[in-house]
């Protein structure tokens, strides 16, 4: 037998555990989803009757208000700010490179409660002049469209860092020389921005805003407290309000769609254009440009930016802490919340950044339509309110767990999940993220030509060699950073971890909770929140340090 | 190297401590909390309660929601030994899943008052908590005030203030309406309510009163320990609040203002029934009793019985004497009521 054919036989042989591997994943966190999707099949329950009749189009135009409204702000900030430091040269621009990115390790709750004082302090006394200027008519409607503006503001400090990052990593894949030549084409910076940068970055700030109105549309803590509806409220009306777990479930399939919906706009934007490296010759700018106006604008645009959507509500947070200092008990937060919270995300990012490799690997090998819809499939999990996977888990787990022991003589699934070790929980940060984690390991497969996989196959590799050799050095950047964003989230992660953790296990994101939000005992939850804060913001360093690395290394 | 060592000492100790405890026979002294109330009052009570009994008391806090659906998962294989709620609507519903089981005793029997339990043992109450109407000190006297029933006359147009009716306590205040003025009257009550509000629904209970004070609206619905919240609030600013507002209970001179419970019941599979029993009667001893007017601001059992200065400048009140089960009956009546009141 001539040696190629041997080689042929042993690849497929090796791309095939693949092809198994990612189907078993796809699996594992599809199959508790099943729960959701089989409602729609399901005879509703009572309550959706009342929903359709006199909720639903709230909930559906509350939903579209504040995801078109978070969106574009998120874009508007976050492409604006990357667009300025790459281009241009100012003041503490390393400072801000860093610092924009900080935000996201705020989470939605904490950064709402450290905007409460503008509900008190600015909206109220407006409302009352208006109240008695206009009338109370006016004023109720003023104050409802006060709110929309404020939750959509709130949101975008907290979720604008995700389209920040996706927009300088894809940025500093641009070749310098495009600008260049569109600069000497006569065209300024600016509108470089759309007529180069934009275009060439696309696939990575669509993927990045795609995370962010994911984000929004899973927001339960910041709408209730604006008295805003969405889908997501409605769940939870539904479930909690009506007792009626089938039309809540109904609900969260309308919302999966719904998100579909956007993933398939989002293929539409990326369009059919392929987006390999341009790894010319000339990488970066040959050297930021530097005005006087634009370093001023510039800096203070960044300036702003940096001080509403981070400073303000941590320099809050650092007082209220504070104030509830002598209350605050630093040993037992460690021992217990802050060790708890590194246990969980550490397992969660890992384990959630093997998954999504070897999916996004597979799906490389075997671009079929049925691995792409794997792909697709895992990313659901995402579209759906954190307390609605946390009960499909449930629903799932304890069933498979009564049917093994039934039938196989199997030991207590159930206890061994939930009660005995936090596997369920952890399981359900999977279902809950791989799509932060397959995103960005997606938009570093696609820009990985795929000559190089011809080339190494020809020169013998078999797919593992190749993915070893060739696709993980290339993938470190992605990688680290899904992995950074990852325990972030996990970190941050609150309906999952409330309803899924075993008894006495308590995270920083929960206990802050609990103390804040629930008890409104802000001095002694501060604390918590500050920590969580902080660790976020390390974490944050360290994606920092490698998008450098990243744009110096090529 | 140490910290090194001390932190890899806890990831262990940790791991080790949650798979170590289950593998301790169920006669080992301990009983499993799946407990929706958040306050930390409630660790000190417990570790006062191990103390006492050397039961160890493990706790799971989320929504009661939430924990009713994970009992209900579980199954048999559930550690929960005692599922705590913040309402009675809550535990009936808890009770309607049959994840609760009937557990008696003559002390529980003794300490919880007769409306403030289930017939056949499956719940009982620790705390009260009445929902009353909160006033503005500066634009109303409180002989303005009178019922609940009065927040529908076109008198209150533009000046009512009160959150979501997806909060439990609104929705148990209209079942007591219901249950009292039939459907047909509740509705009409919702209705008007809804339209006499100066804004649309939003934020706690704390932020109705936060509105009265700063002129929003006159009169909120709110439940009274929110204003011992606010009187010992570190922020100045909310002891400013409580400075503003008054409370007035209605209804004095009919059935009384509407009351409603903290309560836990035994779940069904628990392994530690007994444990859980002593700690029910725990919370509903005289220890305990006099602790939650101090760390709370609830009203205990008996609710005229405290000498909180607090809760006595409330003045004492009549109560409405209402099976508190019927709020649980109720509740789903009163959901769709609120829904077609458009108050969201």
């Amino acid at each position: 037998m001539p040696k190629g054919l041997l080689n042929i036989n042993n690849q497929r042989f090796s791309s095939f555990w693949w092809w198994l591997s990612a189907a078993f994943i796809a699996v594992v966190l599809f199959s508790p989803l099943t729960v959701v999707l089989s409602s729609l099949f399901k005879a509703p329950g009572e309550g959706w009757e009342l929903i359709t009749e006199y909720l639903l189009v709230d909930y559906i135009l509350g939903t579209i208000i504040m995801t078109l409204g978070v969106g574009l702000t998120a874009l508007f900030l976050g492409v604006g700010s990357a667009w300025i430091i790459t281009v241009w040269d100012f003041p503490c621009k390393r400072f801000f490179s860093l610092a924009l990115m900080m935000p996201m390790a705020i989470p939605t709750y904490v950064m709402a409660f450290g905007y409460s004082f503008v509900k008190y302090d600015i909206r109220d006394p407006l409302m009352l002049f208006i109240k008695n200027n206009w009338g109370a008519v006016i004023m109720s409607q003023s104050n409802e469209i006060f709110n929309y503006g404020l939750a959509i503001l709130i949101l975008s400090f907290a979720l604008y860092p995700y389209v920040y990052i996706a927009a300088r990593v894809g940025f500093s894949e641009i070749s310098g020389t495009y600008i260049e030549n569109s600069r000497l084409l006569g065209r300024g910076l600016f509108r470089s921005m759309f007529s180069v940068g934009l275009p060439l970055a696309r696939p990575a700030i669509v993927g990045g805003l795609l995370l962010a109105v994911l984000e929004v549309m899973n927001e339960y803590g910041a709408m209730t407290y604006y008295g805003i509806e969405t889908l997501t409220t409605g769940i939870f009306v539904s479930w909690t309000d009506l007792g009626d777990k089938d039309s809540a479930v109904r609900l969260a399939a309308v919302a999966m769609v719904f998100v579909l919906l956007l993933i398939a706009i989002e293929r539409l934007l990326r369009g059919r254009a392929k987006f390999h490296a341009h790894r010319s010759s000339s990488n970066n700018l040959s050297g930021p440009t530097r005005t006087n106006a634009g370093a001023v604008i510039a800096f203070l645009f960044c300036f702003i930016l940096f001080t509403v959507s981070f400073a303000l509500p941590v320099i809050n947070l650092c007082i209220d802490t504070l104030h509830g200092w002598e209350k605050s008990k630093l040993t037992d937060l460690i021992q217990g919340p802050l060790i708890d919270s590194f246990i969980v995300s550490s397992i969660g990012c890992l384990g959630i950044v093997i998954a999504a490799l070897v999916i996004s690997y597979a799906a490389r090998l075997f671009p079929t339509i049925f691995m792409k819809s794997i792909t697709k499939l895992c990313m659901l999990g995402y579209a759906v309110p954190g307390a609605v996977v946390a009960i499909s888990i449930l629903v799932y787990f304890s069933g498979m767990g009564s049917f093994l022991s039934e039938f196989l003589g199997f030991g207590s699934l159930t206890s061994l999940f939930f009660t005995l070790t936090p596997a369920g929980l952890i399981i359900a940060y999977f279902v809950r993220f791989m799509t932060p984690a397959l995103a960005p390991i997606e938009a570093g497969m696609i820009r990985i030509n795929a000559s190089m996989d011809e080339a190494s196959s020809m020169l013998g590799r078999s797919s593992w060699g190749s993915f070893f050799n060739v696709h993980l050095p290339l993938l470190r950047f992605p990688l680290f950073g899904a992995m950074i964003v990852l325990f972030v989230d996990i970190l941050k992660e609150l309906p999952l971890t409330l309803v899924l953790r075993p008894p006495n296990i308590e995270t920083l994101a929960t206990t802050s909770y609990g103390l804040i939000q629930k008890e409104e005992r802000i001095a002694e939850g501060s604390f918590p929140a500050l920590i969580l804060v902080l660790t976020g913001t390390l974490a944050v360093l360290a994606l920092h340090i490698l998008i450098r690395k990243r744009i110096v290394n090529k | 190297m140490k910290t090194l060592f001390k932190s890899y000492n806890s990831i262990i100790n940790i791991s080790f401590a949650v798979f170590a405890f289950s593998f301790l026979p169920a006669n080992a002294q301990e009983v499993t909390l799946y407990s929706h109330r958040h306050y930390e009052a409630d660790d000190k009570l417990y570790e006062k309660f191990t103390k006492a009994t050397g039961i160890k008391v493990n706790v799971v806090k989320a929504s009661a929601d939430a924990l009713i659906e994970r009992i209900k998962a579980e199954g048999k294989e559930s550690p929960a030994d005692l599922l705590i709620a913040a309402d009675a609507g809550r535990l009936v519903r808890a009770q309607d899943a049959g994840i609760l089981q009937s557990a008696t005793s003559a002390k529980l029997e003794k300490q919880v008052p007769k409306n403030m339990r289930d017939e056949e043992g499956h719940w009982y109450g620790f705390t009260v908590r009445s929902r009353v109407l909160i006033y503005s000190k500066d634009r109303i006297k409180p002989s303005q005030l009178s019922t609940y029933e009065d927040l529908a006359d076109p008198k209150w147009k533009g000046k009512l203030l009160a959150r979501s009716s997806s909060n439990i306590y609104n929705q148990s205040l209209l079942a007591s309406i219901i249950a009292n003025n039939g459907k047909q009257g509740a509705a009409k009550w919702a209705a008007a309510v809804r339209k006499n509000m100066a804004r649309p629904p939003e934020g706690s209970d704390r932020d109705q009163m936060r509105a009265v004070a700063a002129g929003i609206g006159d009169v909120a619905i709110a439940n009274t320990y929110y204003v011992g919240l606010l009187v010992n609030s570190s922020n100045p600013k909310d002891r400013e609040v409580a400075e503003k507002v008054g409370v007035f209970f209605p209804n004095q001179s009919g059935r009384g203002a509407h009351v409603n419970i903290s309560g836990g019941g035994v779940v069904k599979w628990s392994k530690n029934k007994a444990n859980a029993i002593k700690l029910l009667e725990f919370l509903t001893g005289s220890e305990a009793q006099n602790q939650f007017p101090v760390t709370t601001y609830e009203f205990p059992l008996e609710v005229s019985s405290t000498d909180s200065p607090l809760l006595k400048s409330w003045g004492k009140f009549k109560a409405d004497s209402l099976a508190l089960s019927e709020l649980g009956k109720l509740n789903a009546e009163a959901v769709k009521v609120f829904a077609l009141a458009n108050w969201k």
